[in-house]
């Protein structure tokens, strides 16, 4: 396994180039792709990758970099992107069309803070406005979990069983500006790991079909229906797709909700991205001292896999949920989810922490004082919106 | 990976379905619907790919299950035509697949809401075929103002008229320097025929705008439609005219001195609202002197390919459908070579076509690309013409006979 020093966009680009390249003996691969801080990066490495059957189209908005993957898909060949922030949000209209489309197209989002005003640095807020969109979401916490998760991604997103996009997402600067070292698969291994795509429904010459035409509302409903039930079989897939990951490269990514020390835990962080590292030195840190702390780290955040949560989360009554988002008249959106996850559950006291908004620091201490706000907690209350004293 | 046949490279996919089935829910009179059966016989049974915007064109096809496009279809996001045929197209070429990719969109995906999409893709040069059905409204949402509505006219949105004149696309894409933009009327059936053919034999960005009338939208008689066409061409406010690279201009067909008023009087659209005509016919003649001057240095003005003198052409016998248009243009600009023009004949053996060129090329150049175009199997003969070409008579036999197999070396006059 070739190890190299890379940001995380050089890892995520070569990732997506790979996957790519992978498809040349099906058909081919193409790219709509348009630059935005902080993942320009990935769409240079594309546009410089020497592809054998493959096409980068520098498009003129990220509205139209999402619809050169779509029109490319549906034509059969593998489709991927990246975005972040306002381009993301200008993108969009046609990730919806992709996820009702059911192509496999993988976006990969480098966070960053939604303006004006303007703040290039790392929020989550971006990604996560998608999140009803007909799109799979990973959350990744280090290069390396950003390099195994694209190429999870390709392989879930294209079973026959889910057809449907996949996001994943890395922090912004953080990790796409970082330099790690990171065993990055050669392309023989990427070959091995990723079949040719072969799209069910493609468009056939031989075969006249309209995509995107109208539908009656009952039509439509048992459409979003079948989108669900896509969304109920990832889970599984994703089984099997870690443990051919493993056969090939020997090392097994993580799952949708990994935990550290949540066993015996009173207490239990909920975070991801970045911050969930941070967090998993807060815990053992207190585990040293003997406080029965533990982290989960949600991963994949759709679907939503809520009985993997609360197994995730084991026997704790405290959950401290850290967010990089802010919904403006409810919270924070991990929040939501682990407090619908827990529904019926009075026994266990969750509340959330809005942290590290337009890219604000979250360092050990942060995590430390929520720590011990939630140990002082009687009851939970409203979001708290939570930064560094001083 | 499972075999698809009719997928391999290289091969030219025929279809038996006509693009435009029966059964779709388009207005009486609609000049969309008309316009699709024309780009129907235009492309000789040949396959595409259609990729239409949120509009007309994807509402009156029919809902799920059914559909009535006898081609594949991707409705587009109402902005993303252009980008997704982008895609489509950019995947075609990457496995050898010759049949080209069509954007079917209305005037609001075209002036409008499409209009960076589309600008971007005729600057990339893309390899579509984009025709801009052009009904001057918002058709498929009631008729409201667009960016391609006429001054004067009354929408829902404009209840006293449009105080702006219509947008010139047509500027705008010659602008970018397209390989070929050409408009196209529902009364101008073999120049519409003929434009089409020239974008097929074309590669990259071809743009092609179709003054569509809308009944609805237009307050006319559905039974007005060509004749509306008809009058817009001859009162001179829908010029007919191709334009090659952005730069050579050719008209087709100029004002014979209707009056504006006729067009005008059969639209309920330019009734009861203070409309300046004589505002109107000074724009229209303005429009013409740009056009004229703009066309100046191009040597023909015609249609017709029997009166075009001064130019070369070749007249290509071809076994079996006319797909194998595609590659005897092949033969023509792989040698550098611009086709300004073509005529494709059925011939009523149903078994051959003539495909007439007229090509800008010196003799020995058009000796070359003779060569190259009769060593194509399906072609049976290639005769070259300077200035004079007589048109195939409509019942013309084929004059030499098919070769019996590849080996034989087809004839060239």
């Amino acid at each position: 396994m070739p190890r190299a020093l890379v940001t995380g966009n050089q890892a995520a680009g070569a990732m997506l180039a790979a996957a790519g390249e992978a498809n040349r003996v099906a058909r081919g691969c193409c790219s709509g792709v348009y630059p935005i801080t902080p993942q320009t990066e990935i769409m240079e490495t594309l546009t410089a990758y020497p592809f054998t059957k493959g096409a980068v189209v520098t498009v003129e908005s990220e509205h139209s970099a999402m619809g050169v993957c779509i029109g490319a898909s549906i034509a059969g060949a593998r489709a991927f992107t990246a975005s972040a922030a306002n381009g993301l949000l200008y993108m969009t209209e046609n990730v919806f069309a992709a996820g009702y489309y059911r192509l496999p197209i993988v976006l990969v989002v480098s966070n960053r803070t939604i303006g004006p005003p303007w703040n290039i640095w790392v929020d989550q807020g971006d990604s996560l406005a998608l999140r009803d969109a007909a799109m799979l979401q990973f959350y990744c916490e280090s290069h390396q979990d950003l390099v195994d998760t694209i190429l999870v991604a390709f392989r879930v997103a294209e079973d026959p069983r889910v057809l449907l996009p996949a996001l994943v997402a890395q922090d912004g600067f953080v990790l796409s500006h970082a330099l790690m070292d990171v065993d990055l698969p050669d392309q023989s291994q990427v070959d091995a790991f990723l079949p040719p795509l072969d799209l069910p429904h493609r468009i056939r010459r031989d075969h006249p079909r309209i995509y995107g035409g109208l539908t009656w509302p009952r039509d439509t409903q048992r459409q979003r229906e079948d989108i669900e039930h896509a969304m109920q079989a990832v889970p599984h897939v994703m089984e099997g797709v870690l443990d051919e990951f493993e056969t090939v490269f020997g090392r097994r990514p993580a799952g949708a909700f990994p935990a550290a020390h949540t066993d015996d835990a009173d207490l239990v962080i909920v975070a991801c991205n970045t911050m969930a590292r941070t967090a998993l030195h807060v815990v053992e840190d207190r585990r040293a001292r003997g406080e029965r702390v533990g982290l989960v780290r949600a991963k994949l955040f759709r679907p939503f896999l809520r009985d993997a949560l609360v197994r995730a989360l084991g026997p704790a009554r405290r959950v401290a949920v850290l967010d990089r988002n802010h919904s403006p008249g409810s919270g924070g959106i991990f929040w939501g989810e682990v407090v619908a996850s827990l529904a019926g559950r009075s026994d266990v006291l969750v509340q959330d922490y809005i942290v590290g908004l337009g890219g604000t620091d979250v360092p050990h201490a942060v995590i430390d004082a929520i720590v011990d706000d939630l140990a002082a907690r009687e009851r939970p209350g409203p979001p708290v919106f939570f930064e560094e004293e001083g | 990976m499972a075999e698809d046949p009719a997928q391999g490279a290289g091969v030219v996919v025929t279809r038996s379905e006509p693009l435009w089935r029966p059964g779709n829910s388009a207005c009486a009179g609609c000049g969309m619907s008309l316009g699709l059966q024309w780009l129907d016989r235009a492309l000789h049974g040949g396959m595409l790919t259609l990729v239409v915007p949120a509009c007309c064109a994807v509402a009156t096809p029919g809902a799920f299950p059914d559909s009535a496009y006898g081609v594949p279809a991707v409705g587009s996001t109402f902005a993303s035509a252009p980008a997704v045929a982008t895609g489509v197209s950019r995947v075609h070429e990457l496995n050898d697949e010759p049949d080209p990719t069509i954007c079917w969109a209305g005037d609001g995906g075209t002036y409008d809401i499409g209009m960076a999409t589309l600008s971007a893709a005729a600057e990339r040069n893309e390899d579509v075929i984009y025709v801009c059905y052009d009904n001057e409204i918002y058709g498929n949402t009631g008729g409201q103002r667009s960016g391609a509505t006429p001054a004067g006219a009354r929408t829902t949105t404009t209840p006293t008229g449009k105080l702006e004149p219509k947008k010139d696309v047509m500027a705008i894409m010659a602008a970018h320097g397209v390989p070929y933009a050409a408009t196209l009327s529902l009364a101008h059936h073999d120049d519409f025929m003929r434009k089409l053919a020239v974008a097929q034999t074309t590669r990259g960005f071809r743009f092609l705008l179709l003054l569509s009338p809308c009944p609805a939208g237009w307050k006319s008689e559905p039974a007005d439609t060509v004749e509306l066409s008809r009058l817009a061409v001859a009162c001179g406010v829908f010029p007919l005219y191709e334009v090659f690279n952005g730069r050579r201009y050719r008209i087709n067909a100029r004002a014979d001195g209707t009056p504006l008023e006729d067009y005008l009087a059969r639209q309920k659209r330019f009734a009861g609202v203070a409309f300046d005509v004589e505002a109107a016919r000074a724009a229209i003649k303005e429009k013409w002197a740009r056009l004229e001057a703009l066309a100046a240095n191009f040597p023909t003005t015609d249609v017709s390919v029997s009166s075009d003198s001064g130019h070369r052409w070749l007249r290509v016998l071809v076994k079996d459908r006319p797909s194998v248009l595609a590659r005897v243009a092949a033969q023509v600009s792989r040698r550098g070579v611009n086709i300004e023009t073509v005529v494709v004949r059925r011939l009523p053996d149903r078994a051959h076509t003539y495909i007439t060129l007229g090509i800008d090329a010196d003799e020995p150049t058009a000796g070359r690309v003779a060569r190259g175009i009769a060593r194509l199997d399906a072609v049976v003969d290639v005769a070259p013409f300077v200035g004079e070409c007589p048109e195939p008579e409509a019942d013309q036999e084929p004059k030499a006979e098919v070769r019996p197999d590849p080996d034989t070396p087809p004839t060239v006059r």
